[in-house]
C-alpha cells in the first residue's frame, strides 16, 4: 500500500470464534487486502482504504459517482457473503470508516452489547429476497380497436381509455392478491419478513410492475424448505401472469434493525402496484 | 454490467433459473444497492461523510428504485446519463413514440370535441 495516508474500513462484525478466511478477498479499495481486528469475543472485518479515495472530501465526491458506488457496494457485499458463510454476521452500513485499528477496537467495546445481541439474533440465519412481478399493461387485447363507429375519434379514444383503465384495475387487484398470498406463504417459512419498496424495471432489468419485494430471514437449515415454498408459490401463480424471482442467501442486511424501527419500516413500505 | 457469477464470494446468485428466468447484473445490482446503501447497522465512524450527501445519493437511487416515470414527471432525468442505468434505449424510444402517439390522439380528440360544441 505505498505510503499514502489511509484509514480503516469496517465491513461487518462476526464472532471472534468464527472468523472466515479473508485473505483471498478484494477490499473496497482495490488491491488492499481484507483482514480482521478482534476485541474480546467480537471481531471486525476490515481493510485499509486510502484517504485519497475514502477521506471525507473524496467520499463526498465518490458517493455521487454511481459507477464508484456500484463497485464499492459489490466489494462490500462480497465480504459480507463470505462472513455469512462462516456463521453469524452483523452487516455495517457502506462506508463506515475509522482512523486506525485502535479506534475500531474501541468501537467494538463501546458497541459490544448491541453487536452481541444482533449476532445472537442473526446466528445461523440468512436473508432471502423474493420479488413478484406482473405485466399489468397487457391484459386488453380483445378490447383495443373496439370503439363504436359512430363515436368521434376523441370520444372513442376516451371510451377506450376508460375501458383499459377498468381492465388494468381488475388485473392489478388480482395481482395484488397473488402477491399477498406469496408473501403470507413465505412468511410462514421464515423467522421474520419485511416488505421493501418496489424496484423499478430500469434498475432490476425486468419488465412489468413489481407486486412484491419481500425480504425474509430464514434459518439456514430451513433454506431448502424456503426455496421449495417459493417454487411452489411461483408455479401456482405463473398462469395468472405473475413472475417470481428469488435470490439468496444474503447477509441479513434488513434484519439488524431493532423491532420498533422495523415496525416503522413495515408501516412505511406496503407493497403496492407502482 | 457484468453477469452474475454464481460463487459465494460475489453475492448471492439466483437459486434456480427456472424460478428467476434470465438474470443479468442489473437485477443483482438493484438488490445489492437496496441492501448495502441504507440497511445494515449504523455505527458512526471517524470519517464522517456529510450526511446530506449520502441522503442525496440515496434519494436519487430511491427515485430510480421507486419509479423512473415518476422521476421523469417531475423533471428529474439525471439517471438517463448514468452509464449503469443506460441500456434502456429501446424503452426510452418506445416511451417517446407512445408520447407522440398520445399527443396526436389528444390533438385529434380535442379538435373533434371542439367541433361538437
Amino acid at each position: 500500500m505505498r505510503d499514502e495516508p489511509s484509514a480503516c474500513y469496517v465491513y461487518c462484525v462476526v464472532p471472534a470464534a468464527q472468523v472466515p478466511p479473508l485473505d483471498d478477498l478484494a477490499g473496497v479499495d482495490p488491491g488492499l487486502p481484507v483482514g480482521s481486528l478482534t476485541a474480546g469475543e467480537l471481531c471486525a472485518v476490515t481493510s485499509r482504504v486510502r484517504l485519497a479515495e475514502f477521506g471525507e472530501d473524496a467520499l463526498r465526491r465518490n458517493l455521487e459517482d454511481l459507477a464508484w458506488v456500484e463497485r464499492t457496494a459489490r466489494a462490500h457485499d462480497a465480504v459480507l457473503a463470505r462472513a455469512l458463510s462462516a456463521g453469524a454476521v452483523v452487516p455495517l452500513r457502506l462506508c463506515t470508516i475509522f482512523g486506525d485499528a485502535d479506534h475500531v477496537r474501541a468501537m467494538l467495546e463501546r458497541e459490544r452489547e448491541r453487536l452481541h445481541d444482533a449476532l445472537e439474533r442473526l446466528r445461523g440465519r440468512s436473508e432471502w429476497s423474493v420479488k413478484a412481478r406482473a405485466d399489468l399493461r397487457r391484459p386488453a387485447p380483445a378490447e383495443s380497436g373496439g370503439a363504436a363507429p359512430e363515436q368521434t375519434p376523441g370520444r372513442a379514444f376516451f371510451a377506450r381509455k376508460q375501458g383499459d383503465r377498468e381492465l388494468r384495475e381488475r388485473a392489478a387487484a388480482r395481482a395484488t392478491a397473488a402477491a399477498q398470498e406469496i408473501h403470507d406463504g413465505l412468511r410462514a417459512e421464515a423467522v421474520d419478513a419485511l416488505l421493501l419498496p418496489p424496484q423499478d424495471p430500469a434498475l432490476s432489468g425486468r419488465s412489468g410492475t413489481t407486486l412484491l419485494n419481500g425480504a425474509y430471514l430464514v434459518e439456514r437449515a430451513r433454506e431448502p424448505a424456503f426455496t421449495a415454498a417459493v417454487a411452489q408459490l411461483a408455479a401456482r401463480h405463473r398462469d395468472g401472469g405473475v413472475e417470481v424471482d428469488v435470490s439468496g442467501p444474503w447477509a441479513p442486511y434488513n434484519f439488524v434493525a431493532t423491532e420498533p424501527q422495523r415496525d416503522e419500516r413495515r408501516a412505511a413500505a406496503p407493497a403496492q402496484p407502482a | 454490467m457484468s453477469g452474475i457469477v454464481p460463487s459465494s464470494s460475489s453475492g448471492p446468485a439466483p437459486v434456480s433459473s427456472a424460478l428467476t428466468g434470465p438474470s443479468d447484473g442489473a437485477a443483482n445490482l438493484a438488490d445489492v444497492l437496496e441492501r448495502v446503501l441504507d440497511k445494515g447497522i449504523v455505527i458512526v465512524g471517524d470519517i464522517r461523510v456529510n450526511l446530506l450527501d449520502i441522503e442525496l445519493l440515496t434519494i436519487k437511487l430511491r427515485l430510480v428504485i421507486a419509479g423512473v416515470d415518476t422521476a421523469r414527471r417531475i423533471g428529474i432525468t439525471w439517471w438517463e446519463h448514468d452509464p449503469w442505468l443506460t441500456g434502456e434505449d429501446d424503452d426510452r424510444g418506445a416511451l417517446a413514440d407512445r408520447v407522440r402517439r398520445l399527443e396526436r390522439r389528444l390533438e385529434a380528440g380535442s379538435s373533434s370535441e371542439g367541433d361538437d360544441a
